[in-house]
């Protein structure tokens, strides 16, 4: 089961408030009824109050919590749609952070991934590939091309200094690489994220949910070491923290492997000596799927049901209170 | 375009008549005390028409709306919208665009040589649809600034960006050909096209424009060569991008058309005068309706659902009506 709008679960907070304020419509109604005790059987009426109030409450609560819960999108189980595509459009999402100078694999992290992406770069052509770079912000360093030359070419340049924002923001990368992908474009969709995961800022779940609707996996490379390396400032000598003690960046594989396993894609070891094979068989596999198959597996909705229930507990709500009880209230 | 998935839920919205009836009009409702008053002067009491009375009639119109919104989200309302995939890969165009000094020249008014051009350029790829299109750039020397890709949201900008002057003074003619062709040599289209938009003599670089139209041609690359300018002497005036010099003065250099005629020639493409803004528009348009790959397409329908707007909207309405008739009317049920 998944939550596809887990910030919508935030609405379940003003269920206190409805508590609060039914507990407040209690109290008055329970002092009113005992202000016209002498003109009516106070108890009876009472009792009837009570029971219809705790009825009507408890539905009106149940209406509120599925109706939340049907905003929120919740899904269990796939279904096939059509998938009429062909061919492989691949956009790689390079992490430029600072944290990528870390040399806990040779020569560095950043190098290490711009020779990967060069290798897959030249394996996966004629396919399309475009190069998105990111950091605090992201920038497209290759609109999706088939031009292998015009892309060794820039990754030439890769470095932090190519985005000034500071950080390291997965999200702004990952939604730049989805924007990449050009209407109407007839061939499967990959993306491929090279980062150490070391997200500082930013939330994955919007966008790692828009991917999975659309069909879109995400493999990532995991840059980097459990043990770490530390970070190199500009002059190359270590960063320091503000304790004057050295920033060891270590690879977050978890973060990663979330990603990967939320869009149906795979998780890969940069340090691995078989990386570009790895990921070019990883590739062209699913595309091979895609393409022989014909349709692809969405996650199956399953708002109705709640938003179902929440309206009969709404009915439920209105008719404990419009149907008169004991001939009373 | 909307459309619903189930339309037989929308019958739930009869329901809703009943529904209004039994909780604002039916007499012997619930929830109520009735409290047995004697008739004054044979009327019966009313209750006086206050802005109480107004915020429960609002609260509750919102809450019949509120529930109405959530029936129609049941039904499953979506957005659906034809998205034209092509089927075949079309021809992939380069444009290389002359950044000299030159191009500053203020007969294309009211904007210089330039601006109109990119002007013109940008309106031409707005026109493509299936076509991968690239950018270099050159002066004193070429560069590609955008390999051939059918992002043109991408091209755009960066074509927005381009200057003058900003690959130095000069007109390096074979070379903006040369890298042109170069990145379009490895191109899978079966159809590739330069397209050359340049006002000056060549002047600077290592490759002749013959030799690079020539290269191009063996490549089976076409070049459309396209000369801009008046040829009177005409008022320049631009900034340098890299010092933030500005320059000021007259132009009355041309451009030499028996070269252009000879790339064009060469390349196997077609030579245009382009003396003003409106022919270089034409041109264009002109390039524009002879370059087309015949495409194949299928239209595929994207079904995008909206009824989370509908079920926030519905809970929002709901929500207001139980504020007005708990914090307002201290209603107790």
């Amino acid at each position: 089961m998944t939550v596809e709008r887990p910030e919508m679960l935030l609405a379940l907070l003003s269920l206190i408030a409805v508590g609060g304020l039914q507990v407040y419509a209690f109290i008055l109604g329970r002092r009113d009824i005992t202000r016209l005790a002498k003109q009516w059987p106070i108890e009876s009426v009472t009792s009837v109050f009570v029971v219809k109030w705790f009825f009507q409450s408890a539905m009106f609560g149940v209406f509120a919590v599925l109706a939340i819960l049907a905003a929120a999108d919740i899904t269990w189980g796939q279904e096939p749609v059509e998938e009429d595509r062909s061919g492989l459009d691949v956009v790689i999402v390079l992490d430029v952070s600072r944290s990528m100078l870390a040399d806990d694999v040779v020569p560095n992290r950043l190098l290490r991934s711009v020779a990967a992406v060069r290798g897959v770069a030249r394996q996966l052509a004629p396919s399309r590939i475009a190069v998105v770079v990111f950091k605090g912000e992201a920038a497209t360093l290759m609109p999706l091309t088939e031009d292998v030359t015009a892309i060794e070419v820039a990754l030439d340049n890769a470095s932090p200094a190519l985005v000034s924002a500071a950080g390291t923001d997965l999200s702004r990368g990952l939604e730049e690489a989805m924007a990449r992908f050009p209407e109407g474009a007839a061939a499967h969709r990959a993306i491929l994220l090279f980062s150490d995961g070391e997200a500082l800022t930013g939330t994955l779940t919007s966008v790692l949910g828009r991917a999975r609707r659309e069909g879109i996996p995400i493999l990532t490379v995991v840059a980097g070491t459990t043990l770490g390396a530390v970070v190199p400032s500009t002059d190359g000598s270590p960063m320091l923290d503000d304790d004057g003690r050295p920033v060891i960046s270590r690879a977050d594989s978890r973060t990663l492997g979330h990603v990967s396993e939320t869009t149906g894609g795979t998780t890969h070891d940069l340090s691995d000596p078989n990386i570009v094979s790895e990921l070019v068989d990883s590739l062209a596999q699913f595309a091979d799927v895609r393409e022989t198959e014909g349709f692809r597996l969405v996650p199956r909705r399953r708002y109705r049901l709640f938003l179902g229930l929440s309206l009969v507990a709404l009915a439920l709500s209105l008719s404990i209170r419009v149907v008169r009880w004991r001939d009373m209230f | 375009m909307l459309v619903i998935d189930t339309p037989a839920l929308l019958l739930l919205l009869l329901a809703l008549f009943p529904a209004i009836y039994f909780r604002h009009f039916w007499r012997r409702r619930g929830g109520k005390l009735i409290l047995p008053f004697g008739v004054w002067n044979g009327r019966g009491f009313m209750p006086p028409a206050n802005p109480m009375a107004l915020a429960i009639g609002i609260g509750s119109i919102a809450f019949w709306l509120g529930v109405a919104s959530l029936i129609f989200a049941l039904s499953g309302p979506e957005v659906v919208r034809r998205e034209q995939s092509f089927l075949n890969r079309g021809a992939d165009v380069m444009i290389v665009l002359d950044q000299s000094p030159t191009m500053a020249a203020r007969d294309f008014q009211p904007n210089n040589r330039f601006d109109s051009a990119k002007s013109v350029i940008s309106d031409f790829i707005s026109r493509r649809q299936n076509d991968p299109i690239g950018l270099v750039g050159f002066g004193a020397e070429a560069s590609l600034r955008v390999p051939p890709t059918l992002d043109y949201a991408h091209v755009l900008t960066v074509l927005q960006s381009m200057r003058i002057m900003e690959m130095g003074d000069g007109t390096a003619i074979g070379m903006g050909i040369a890298v042109a062709a170069l990145h379009l040599a490895d191109s899978s289209a079966t159809r590739r096209i330069i397209i050359l938009l340049t006002d000056g003599i060549n002047n600077a670089g290592e490759i002749l424009p013959e030799t690079a139209a020539e290269a191009a041609a063996s490549l089976g690359i076409e070049v459309y060569v396209v000369g801009v300018g008046s040829g009177d002497e005409v008022e320049i005036e631009f900034d340098d991008p890299r010092t933030g010099q500005h320059y000021r003065g007259t132009v009355s250099d041309g451009f030499d058309e028996t070269l252009l005629r000879n790339i064009a020639q060469i390349g196997g493409g077609r030579y245009f005068y382009a003396g003003s803004s409106g022919a270089l528009q034409s041109v264009f348009e002109t390039i524009d309706s002879v370059e087309h790959v015949e495409q194949r397409s299928l239209l595929r329908v994207i079904r995008e659902p909206i009824d989370r707007v509908f079920i926030l909207f519905g809970l929002i309405c709901v929500g207001f009506d139980f504020l007005i008739r708990r914090l307002l009317a201290r209603e107790v049920l």
